[in-house]
């Protein structure tokens, strides 16, 4: 059994909005992941391109 | 305020299920021709840019996993094999997975074309639609030669990185997708023997379930034949060299062998179809040994 599995077998220890707050959390938490991760490629594919001469 | 649950699916999806629409397992193949492609082009690519055009490959397999998943929610209910997935779960909403699909496949087609080139981007948008809209939505529920035809879609990915690398296309990646392309019938009619209930429960039209066992098994040996051609061609044609050739010989040897002993066999009551999951799992093995043997032979030899 997963965690999330735990956290909805377990109605009576968490409210719903608990768990929509805790989904909400795990996610944002992803998104800034990958968001950052985006801006650090974009940024050396731009380095890349430039050293490679294809800056206008 | 304590209070009992509602569904899973009035709750925000988990970003595992997410993930999950992608098919990560799929996906690892994808990623490995691809890559194969990608490092036996002629031309090198910056490692970044090449980081960078995986990374589109894969996010565009997800992008076609997920509005397959999508599209096929109430066929994947009524299968054994696919229930647990997040739609038909209930895990998630289908407004949700459709969107993170379409956003997902525009993603990665903006950032190939930002960092790779257009003949990447386009090929990668070609296998994505066809994917979707060929195999999907208009082949895999009329004809029992839906996965024949879709196989095309599996085959784009080294014509994909062979084109990231050197902005064209060649004869060789045109024999890897020739080569994906013809192992997929035998690779999904192997499973497709040992798992047909399931595909006829859903009312799926695979060969077994619409035109029996003996055909299936038929196909499955007549395939191989043309497969081993396009895997074997690159060494004659001078694109390979003795590396390649002597591992792509044993392979196919291997591959052959087990092909021949499922089509010439007939399953008997309760049968556990050994020899069907042995062809499934060596079919996949065989594609990352063929593919990694290529690879070594540009490289080593």
């Amino acid at each position: 059994m997963t965690k999330r599995d735990d956290l909805l077998s377990a109605p009576k220890a968490l409210t719903e909005s608990q768990v929509i707050r805790a989904r909400q959390q795990s996610r944002a938490r992803v998104m800034a992941v990958l968001l950052f991760a985006f801006v650090a490629l974009v940024f050396a594919i731009s380095l890349v391109k430039i050293s490679q001469g294809h800056a206008p | 305020m304590p209070s009992t649950l509602a569904s899973p699916a009035a709750l925000p999806a988990d970003w595992r299920d997410f993930l999950a629409l992608t098919k990560p397992r799929v996906m690892t193949l994808v990623v490995f021709t691809g890559l194969c492609g990608m490092l036996a082009a002629p031309v090198p690519i910056h490692p970044i840019l090449g980081f960078t055009a995986i990374l589109c490959i894969a996010l565009g397999a997800g992008a076609a996993g997920a509005l397959n998943q999508w599209y096929e929610a109430d066929l994947d209910a009524k299968m054994r094999r696919t229930a647990g997935r997040p739609l038909p779960a209930g895990r998630m909403d289908r407004q949700s997975a459709l969107h993170f699909g379409v956003g997902l496949a525009g993603f990665s087609l903006g950032l190939m074309y930002f960092a790779i080139n257009l003949a990447a981007t386009v090929i990668l948008a070609a296998s994505i639609l066809f994917y979707v809209f060929i195999y999907t939505i208009w082949l895999k529920r009329r004809t029992p030669q839906n996965i024949v035809i879709g196989g095309a879609a599996g085959a784009f990915p080294p014509l994909i990185g062979w084109a990231a690398a050197t902005g064209d296309v060649a004869l060789l990646p045109v024999l890897l997708f020739a080569l994906i392309f013809l192992w997929t019938p035998p690779h999904f009619w192997a499973l497709a023997l040992f798992v047909k209930t399931d595909y006829a429960n859903a009312g799926v039209p695979m060969l077994p379930v619409v035109a029996g066992e003996r055909v299936t098994r038929t196909q499955i040996g007549i395939y191989t034949l043309p497969m081993i051609a396009a895997a074997m061609a690159p060494w004659p044609l001078g694109l390979a060299g003795a590396l390649y050739g002597w591992s792509a010989v044993l392979l196919n040897a291997v591959f052959l062998a087990l092909a021949l002993q499922v089509a010439t066999r007939t399953s008997a009551q309760d049968d556990t179809m050994v020899p069907e999951k042995r062809l499934f799992k060596y079919s996949i093995l065989y594609l990352f040994l063929i593919f990694g043997a290529l690879v070594a032979d540009r490289w080593f030899a």
